[in-house]
């Protein structure tokens, strides 16, 4: 009877085990996504990822995200993009130019190659990520801002917008390929508007006390593409308001700052679709077939509180495009 | 043809069934119940399918007239006020509006706003070419084929036309870009959760949107399958199919699983159930088990292990029941073997022969003492025997309704030529072998018996001569002194009378010769008496033996004034066997009748009678002597036992008239009554009336 006993209880154990190691669902395994930025600001893309992939129908617990954040040092960039690297991920994903590039440098020297999807770089055909926009040809795809295009728009808004600008002051990053060819475009926009322009480096040490010193509330202040100027928003809205200065920047984290205008995809917006691309590409898609989209989003907006201050003149008719910004984080 | 099932023990046979029983309903009703899930299953995936594919179709159809009403609207009020305003606004709604344009009657734009380019219009910029440009002029909503952009996007153009309120004619239209990357992107980066595609076809069959970036642009090859659960719904004003196609065996998969799963946790019950029947089946099983082993152990000889049984159920009952009856046959067994042992003694050293006999009279089994005696062998026929006419006895009650005992004396010899007496008897068995009839056969050598008995026979005839001859002596005397006094008279005469009368010396002649007659009467009755004799059967007349009976006794009575009254009827049947010894017994029975009255006026009464209903012949003899004590009624028959005072009696009287009435087949009894008188009844068989019947 003992020996029945300790049998039945073998059989049991064997059949629950099975069972167990049955039910366990082996198709449930966690994508692991690597994840570069160079400062928290561009958190916010993340974010975005992470609700546009929830709105096509993943579950986040499935994701694993390594976050790699070299916290406003781009110095640190490498080094991050070695560990991401070295990690088994499905794929990375690079919240902005800088850190599209260092990974690319990255996975030439280790020549270890993993899909990478960026998010809300201003100009990857020019910089060589792509051969193409419908067909990147590469490990490279995701959304490009058209932020370096966008600039001829800009300054043909802000002319339209404030039709009495005499001079505009354009601060683009030197040596920054992107803000660098921003900048030849707004030049060549400005000569067919016959727009004044006055460039200003950021790079170069003094850079806002000189356009503090010369800008008037005639002149506009019109920034270029460029994660240096996008931590510089702030000063640069502060000498506009004390100077009276309308500016056009482009990032929705622009009019928070203080500055008058903007006109370019969000950081949100820019994450949101590229949720699409780390989708095709877990789906099973290569990078090198997934189109590089232009933003599915470009938003006009207006902080009303800065036009109050500046007590400007501004057409009415283009202001229909723009979405009011007063002083609510809204999206 | 019959179908039998091999013989199966009973373990085999209980787990066998508790198998089948436990698990054939539940396989069925599992099997069952999974084909049905899973048609279920498949018909509401593919409503799933169907459902889902449509809600996405429907949401860009929805879009998509939203649009083209806003187009409407905005054609209708750019006619009363073409500021810049209303295109703005139309595009801040419409976020996937690349660029909004009026064009004129001829196809080139006099207007534009773009979301991403310069607003400014070179001169002669063509929007539209002919062909859709025909379908304005006819007033219909114009749809171009999906194109790329300078920038590799995916745009399709659509356009209204606008009518001239007044003249009702065509004169231009309005024309937006839409970004197709949105819908294209959304639909190929949708999570179905489940392998499978869903993908985008143009009007011109073209996928423009598809998971698979790889079949992006090519035509749509892929055609109806069986192996694939397809499900498309059609965007009408595109001219557009939205198509989901997913291959049945993968999207079943999670059916599957189930389905495995579920066959998983059934076989597990299956097999729960199984272990539990099996566990009870050897639980049902153990005890007859542990029982039939002990059984087997019986019926080999050998005396089983106490059954241990733990249990307190009807089985618990059982192996209980069967412990104490297994001692309980033990003991008895031994008891049975004790008692073999003894009975084997007994009928080994018994001086009787012994034998069983079956149905067909042979002899199954006998004691060493008859085969000592008669040479007999087993498997001989009983009634060889003794019988050589080769047929069983007539009145064999070994396997006939004889009811009488079976008591018969044969004489025979045995292996050494010696005549011999046997007493032979046959009991029939209640208990046989087998159910066959068998009887028990006992034969007893009674030759020294019968020679003891006629001994005793003897001395007692010889004990009453000897009491009788005084009176047998005066007997003689009386007619030898009559037939002296006749003769010496007659010599007197014949010497005084010489002439005496020839007549008279007759008579003289005559008496003495009457008076030698009655001695030679008295003698030869005494000499008979006397006569050692062996048991002859013959037809005994009953009245003529107790005459001869009284003849012997008269005058012993008469000498003691005792008077014998005979009251003896006539015309019944004779009764079978010796009449000597018969009259041994009468005449013992009167002489202690008269030995009895010790008063005067003393009277013996003999009376003999048939009884037709028991066919028995009756003699009653009685005497009003002093009677016998109630006491000593009961030893009577004892031989040796007398009252009667030393030199009267022997003691062997009654003993042997009680032997010789046994031998005629019939009973004696006596009864008596002090101071009263004893009266002794004998019973005979009567003989000849039975033969007649």
């Amino acid at each position: 009877m003992k020996k029945i006993i300790t049998l039945t209880i073998v059989v049991l154990l064997f059949v629950f085990i099975f069972i167990v190691l049955l039910s366990k669902d082996t198709s449930q395994e966690k994508y692991q996504i690597g994840v570069l930025m160079t400062g928290e600001n561009r958190l916010v893309k993340l974010e975005g990822i992470k609700d546009g992939l929830i709105k096509l129908g993943y579950d986040l617990d499935r994701f694993e995200f390594f976050v790699m954040d070299a916290e406003d040092n781009s110095s640190r960039l490498d080094d991050l993009a070695i560990k991401l690297l070295q990690k088994d991920v499905n794929l990375i994903v690079t919240l902005g130019g800088i850190e599209t590039r260092t990974v690319e440098r990255q996975m030439q020297q280790l020549e270890k190659f993993v899909p990478v999807v960026f998010v809300g770089i201003a100009a990857s055909y020019e910089l060589g990520l792509i051969e193409q926009y419908n067909e990147p040809g590469t490990y490279f795809t995701g959304v490009d801002n058209y932020h370096m295009n966008l600039s001829s728009k800009r300054l043909e808004m802000f002319k339209e917008l404030i039709p009495s600008l005499e001079k505009v002051y354009v601060i683009y990053s030197g040596g920054v390929e992107i803000s660098e060819l921003s900048m030849q475009i707004t030049r060549e926009t400005a000569e067919f508007f016959n727009v004044q322009l006055v460039e200003l480096d950021a790079n170069r040490t003094g850079v806002l006390k000189q356009l503090e010193a010369s800008v008037t509330e005639k002149d506009g202040i019109f920034i270029l593409p460029s994660y240096q100027i996008e931590a510089m928003v702030e000063e640069i809205s502060e000498i506009a308001l004390r100077k009276k200065a309308p500016t056009m920047g482009i990032y929705d984290d622009d009019i928070k700052a203080g500055f008058l205008f903007s006109y370019g995809s969000t950081f949100y917006d820019q994450g949101y679709q590229a949720s699409r691309h780390v989708s095709l590409i877990l789906q099973g898609n290569n990078p090198n077939n997934l189109p590089v989209e232009l933003p599915d989003a470009i938003r006009f907006l207006v902080n009303d509180n800065v036009r109050k201050q500046l007590d400007i003149s501004i057409k009415s008719d283009i202001l229909k495009l723009a979405d009011v910004y007063e002083g609510n984080d809204d999206r | 043809m019959r179908f039998s099932l091999p013989t199966l023990k009973i373990r085999s046979q209980v787990l066998l069934f508790g198998l089948i029983m436990s698990t054939l309903p539940l396989i069925v009703m599992t099997t069952y119940y999974l084909l049905e899930v899973k048609k279920d299953l498949e018909y509401r995936i593919e409503d799933k399918q169907e459902l889902k594919i449509s809600n996405l179709a429907n949401q860009i159809e929805i879009e998509l007239e939203k649009t083209f009403q806003q187009m409407e609207m905005l054609a209708v009020v750019y006619e009363m006020d073409n500021h810049n305003s209303l295109f703005y606004d139309f595009l801040r709604q419409n976020k996937s509006i690349e660029e909004v344009v009026i064009v004129d009657g001829e196809g080139l734009i006099s207007k534009k706003l773009s979301r991403f380019e310069l607003n400014t219009v070179e001169t002669g910029e063509q929007w539209l070419d002919e062909r859709l440009k025909q379908q304005l002029v006819r007033g219909l909503r114009m749809v171009d084929d999906v194109k790329f952009n300078s920038f590799g996007q995916p745009v399709i153009k659509l356009a209204l036309p606008m009518i001239d309120i007044r003249s009702g004619e065509y004169y231009g239209g309005i024309g937006i870009t839409l970004q197709l990357q949105k819908i294209i992107g959304e639909i190929s980066s949708y999570q179905l959760n489940e392998p499978g595609y869903i993908y985008l076809v143009d009007q011109n069959d073209r996928i423009i949107a598809h998971q698979d970036y790889a079949r992006l642009w090519t035509k749509n090859s892929t055609k109806p399958h069986d192996d694939l659960i397809s499900a498309q719904s059609n965007i009408d004003d595109l001219q557009w199919r939205l198509v989901l196609e997913q291959p049945r065996q993968q999207l079943l998969t999670p059916v599957y699983v189930m389905l495995k799963k579920s066959i998983v946790v059934a076989f597990f019950f299956i097999l729960l159930i199984s272990v539990v029947s099996v566990y009870a089946g050897l639980y049902f099983v153990k005890p007859i088990e542990l029982l039939q082993g002990a059984i087997m152990h019986l019926k080999k000889g050998q005396w089983p292990p106490k059954v241990k049984l733990s249990r307190r159920d009807e089985l618990g009952d059982l192996a209980t029941a069967f412990n104490d009856m297994s001692e309980d046959l033990k003991e008895k067994s031994n008891t049975l073997l004790q008692e073999k042992e003894r009975l084997n003694i007994i009928v080994n050293g018994l001086r009787a022969g012994l034998a069983v006999i079956r149905s067909d009279y042979t002899i199954v089994w006998m004691n060493p003492t008859l085969q000592e005696w008669l040479d007999t062998k087993i498997g001989m026929p009983c009634y060889r025997i003794f019988n050589d006419i080769g047929e069983p006895c007539v009145k064999c009650p070994a396997f006939n309704d004889y009811s009488e005992e079976y008591d018969e004396t044969v004489t025979s010899y045995d292996k050494n030529g010696q005549k011999r007496i046997f007493r032979h008897r046959v009991y029939p068995l209640k208990h046989s072998y087998r159910a066959e009839r068998e009887s028990l056969l006992l034969i007893e050598d009674i030759t020294e018996k019968k020679e003891m008995e006629a001994v005793l026979t003897q001395a007692d005839k010889l004990s009453a001569l000897g009491l009788m001859s005084s009176s047998f002596a005066h007997e003689v005397n009386n007619p030898l002194a009559t037939v002296k006094v006749y003769a010496e008279d007659l010599i007197d005469r014949l010497e005084e009378e010489p002439n005496l009368l020839k007549e008279e010396v007759i008579t003289y002649l005559q008496t003495i010769s009457q008076n030698i007659d009655r001695c030679k009467t008295i003698t030869s009755n005494l000499l008979n008496f006397s006569r050692k004799s062996d048991w002859t059967e013959k037809s005994v007349n009953v009245n003529e033996v107790i005459e001869n009976s009284v003849e012997l006794v008269y005058h012993t009575i008469k000498k003691r004034g005792i008077t014998l009254n005979r009251h003896l009827e006539t015309n019944f049947p004779p009764v079978l066997g010796d009449s000597l010894n018969l009259m041994q017994v009468i005449v013992n029975i009167i002489t202690n009748a008269a030995d009895a009255i010790e008063k005067e006026n003393g009277e013996i009464n003999i009376s003999s009678k048939w009884l037709k209903e028991d066919n028995e012949i009756e003699i009653n003899i009685s005497d009003n002597g002093v009677g016998i004590e109630q006491k000593d009624l009961t030893r009577v028959y004892d031989p040796f036992y007398t009252t009667k005072p030393v030199g009267k009696g022997t003691g062997l009287g009654l003993s042997v008239c009680y032997g010789i009435i046994h031998q005629f087949g019939g009973t004696i009894s006596i009864t008596s009554e002090k101071e009263i008188g004893t009266t002794v009844n004998i019973k005979i068989p009567a003989f000849q009336l039975e033969n007649e019947v």
